[in-house]
């Protein structure tokens, strides 16, 4: 996992839950408290786990929820860091089909050794109120995925209805989404 | 948060900011390390594609050069092959119209045989040099599909006979249709194919089956040649229209030839054009099928006498310029028995006067002479008014040479080697219909007309001067015995020797722009014509030969003393 994930995180305990909780944690993740996360370096994926577990026991937080929250708060975390990405797009739909061929794309070349998850999707030429999302990811954090489609809707204005079709945590080989948007998009 | 993990939460940020720094230092590193690697790599690409930038510019100058070289070989080649094998030829058909025995009559075919076997190979190594850089020249004329198609057909219905096979021509079309086209060209395009049918065909049956329609302006003509001779492969007929190619090696030893004509065609047709395929069978026969669109336009003027090449040249003035001794010769030789009267000159001045002096009713004029060459000769002959036709002769029939001798004034080429039937058709078209005007000069009042003028004789000759030198002293050799022969007719009251002997000095005098005595010459003639004796003239002309004389001679001093 990037370290951009990390700084975005700790943002997200600092400015939700102060500074004091944000040291217990590190205190709670003794290989986390040797090294500041700095955004260009790569970090092992337990590390967030570890890190997602012991907040949720430390603020009695169920996981997936506590998980869709930091996902809404990092699109903004994401966005302000690499605003290039937002340039000539005005609609979360637009935005979501560039996140796997372009967005991704040049995320590997920018970040060495990163590993985005792999988004496909159904509908592209169909009704544009409506797209399927495939996500797929060893990491299987489709809650993050949530929270990071809510923020979307929130950045753009654009209400998003979904409803998760299938979850790897359930047995699917892939996460699927069936994203509505509530506002025509514009021509 | 108590102090101590304030501190902790500053040595993490010191540690945080050091790890940036070492991260931002490191990325500069690698960056200004990758800059000076794409700069390099930039450099030696530059200096490739310099590299090779030369190498193909001298690569492409040499290929030129080549080329150049190529081209000039197979024209120089072409002359000097053409004027032996003219030579040869010639002889040959000298020799057959004398008494031979059996024998002698046999080895003399043979000789025949093998020299316009090599002619042939020559004219086609020249056409394929010519399809290749894409100079094949075409002339368009009036040409009739009908009589295009009879023609080829009766050129090899001797062949066809002789190895038992039936010849068969068929045109569909409105009767007859005329279209612009280079008739020569598709006559050789016929006789190419002809001849490969005539050559595979031991039984059975030759076509040619034309199909035109009209569209329009437009005819478009679906030629087809067929045989029911061997045949070939698929795979044979796929590349029978490559250069050097034959159905079979083995066809080369049985049936000779150098692969070229199938080439030819194809490149004829195409430059035309039109596209050819084969269609063929082993055992069965081969089909041709080549298609030509042309404009339609009005049947040519001398429609009626193309085919008739039999021409009248009895008492007809032929002038043979030609500085070798054999080629003079052998026009003598095909010409003898015509009737006509033949004049010779060995040397462009020599032609100039001549043509003066006596009006031949056509001029045969060899381009390569030393000192002024044919046509240098023409523009001096057109300029002093000459009208009748000049035929050049000459081996090298590239489009250059036939661009320049067209513009200095002849009216076509005759390529050297040439058959006595070349020469007869040729003759026969340029006098059929053509006049021998002379241009009688309006001037009378002779004392006001300029005893000679060097300016005038100077542009009349292109700007050579060394010529009219030449010219004035071969004229003032010549003088005095022309002037004394028009004196004698004006004495004696013979207006026949008036009119003929003023006319040949009129000539000569113009030639070198000695305008006085030219024009006095012309009066003389045009009164000679009308039968009006003018011995009071006598007196007057000897004062204008004199006058003539003295400015020649002084401006030929004028010249030696330089």
């Amino acid at each position: 996992m990037k370290g951009v994930i990390f700084t975005i995180f700790e943002d997200f305990i600092v400015q939700n839950f102060g500074n004091e909780i944000f040291e217990d944690l590190i205190d709670d993740c003794p290989h986390t408290a040797n090294e500041p996360f700095v955004g260009p370096k790569s970090y092992p994926d337990q590390w967030v786990v570890d890190l997602v577990t012991a907040a949720c026991g430390r603020l009695s937080l169920e996981p997936d929820a506590a998980l869709r929250a930091f996902g809404k708060f990092a699109f903004d975390g994401l966005t302000s860091r690499f605003p290039n990405f937002l340039e000539g797009v005005d609609h979360p739909r637009q935005l979501l089909l560039g996140v796997h061929d372009i967005i991704h794309v040049e995320v590997k070349k920018l970040m060495e050794g990163a590993t985005p998850p792999n988004l496909y999707y159904d509908n592209v030429d169909g009704d544009p109120d409506q797209l399927t999302v495939h996500y797929e990811s060893a990491r299987a954090l489709c809650s993050l995925m949530e929270g990071l489609l809510e923020g979307a809707a929130e950045h753009f204005g654009v209400p998003i209805e979904y409803e998760q079709t299938a979850c790897t945590h359930k047995g699917a080989e892939r996460c699927t989404f069936e994203l509505k948007f509530l506002q025509p998009v514009l021509q | 948060m108590d102090d101590a993990r304030w501190e902790k939460r500053l040595a993490r940020e010191k540690q945080r900011t050091a790890i940036l720094e070492r991260v931002i230092e490191d990325k500069t590193r690698e960056l200004h390390l990758a800059n000076e690697k794409l700069r390099e790599h930039n450099n030696s690409l530059e200096e490739t594609v310099a590299n090779r930038t030369a190498d193909l510019r001298a690569a492409l100058s040499a290929a030129e050069a080549a080329s150049r070289a190529k081209s000039d070989f197979l024209a120089q080649m072409s002359h000097e092959l053409r004027t032996p094998l003219h030579g040869l030829g010639g002889t040959i058909e000298a020799l057959a119209r004398t008494e031979l025995n059996n024998e002698q009559r046999r080895l003399l075919d043979l000789s025949q045989k093998s020299a316009s076997g090599l002619l042939r190979v020559i004219g086609d190594v020249l056409d394929f040099s010519r399809i290749e850089s894409g100079k094949l020249d075409f002339e368009l004329r009036p040409t009739c599909i009908q009589d295009v198609v009879a023609q080829a057909a009766s050129s090899f219905a001797a062949a066809a006979e002789q190895k038992g096979l039936i010849l068969r021509s068929e045109v569909t079309a409105a009767n007859p249709t005329w279209i612009l086209a280079d008739s020569h060209r598709t006559g050789q395009v016929l006789a190419n194919l002809l001849s490969n049918a005539v050559k595979f065909t031991d039984r059975g049956e030759l076509s040619i089956k034309v199909h035109a329609e009209q569209a329009g302006e437009k005819v478009t003509a679906t030629w087809q040649i067929s045989d029911t001779g061997c045949g070939m492969s698929q795979e044979a007929a796929s590349r029978i229209f490559d250069a050097f190619q034959q159905a079979e090696a083995a066809t080369t030893r049985k049936f000779g030839g150098t692969g070229l004509g199938l080439s030819i065609v194809k490149g004829i047709v195409e430059a035309m054009g039109g596209e050819i395929n084969v269609v063929s069978e082993s055992g069965k026969g081969t089909t041709f099928t080549f298609t030509t669109v042309n404009e339609a336009c009005e049947p040519a003027q001398d429609a009626t006498d193309q085919s008739n090449v039999a021409v009248d040249l009895a008492g007809k003035k032929i002038l043979v310029v030609d500085d070798h001794p054999i080629n003079r010769m052998l026009c003598e030789t095909m010409l003898a028995e015509t009737g006509c009267k033949l004049l010779f000159a060995t040397s462009g001045a020599e032609a100039i006067l001549q043509v003066a002096q006596n009006s031949p009713d056509i001029v045969l004029m060899d381009c390569h002479m030393p000192g002024m060459t044919g046509l240098e000769a023409t523009q001096v002959i057109r300029a002093t008014g000459y009208d009748a036709p000049i035929l050049a002769v000459s081996a090298d029939v590239t489009s250059e040479n036939a661009n320049a001798v067209v513009a200095s004034g002849m009216q076509g080429i005759l390529g050297k080697p040439f058959h006595q039937a070349d020469l007869f058709s040729r003759l026969a078209s340029l006098l059929a219909g053509e006049s021998i005007a002379d241009s009688p000069t309006d001037q009378n009042d002779s004392d006001a007309i300029p005893i000679f003028s060097v300016d005038e004789a100077i542009t009349l000759v292109g700007d050579r001067e060394d010529m009219v030198v030449r010219l004035c002293e071969v004229f003032l050799e010549e003088l005095p015995a022309s002037a004394e022969q028009v004196l004698t007719a004006l004495r004696t009251g013979d207006t026949a020797a008036q009119h003929h002997n003023a006319h040949g000095l009129k000539g000569s005098a113009s030639v070198i722009s000695a305008s006085r005595l030219s024009a006095l010459m012309a009066e003389l003639e045009a009164a000679g014509r009308a039968g009006t004796a003018m011995p009071e003239l006598a007196d007057q002309v000897e004062r204008v030969v004199k006058e003539t004389t003295e400015a020649l001679t002084s401006y030929l001093a004028s010249k030696a003393a330089v």
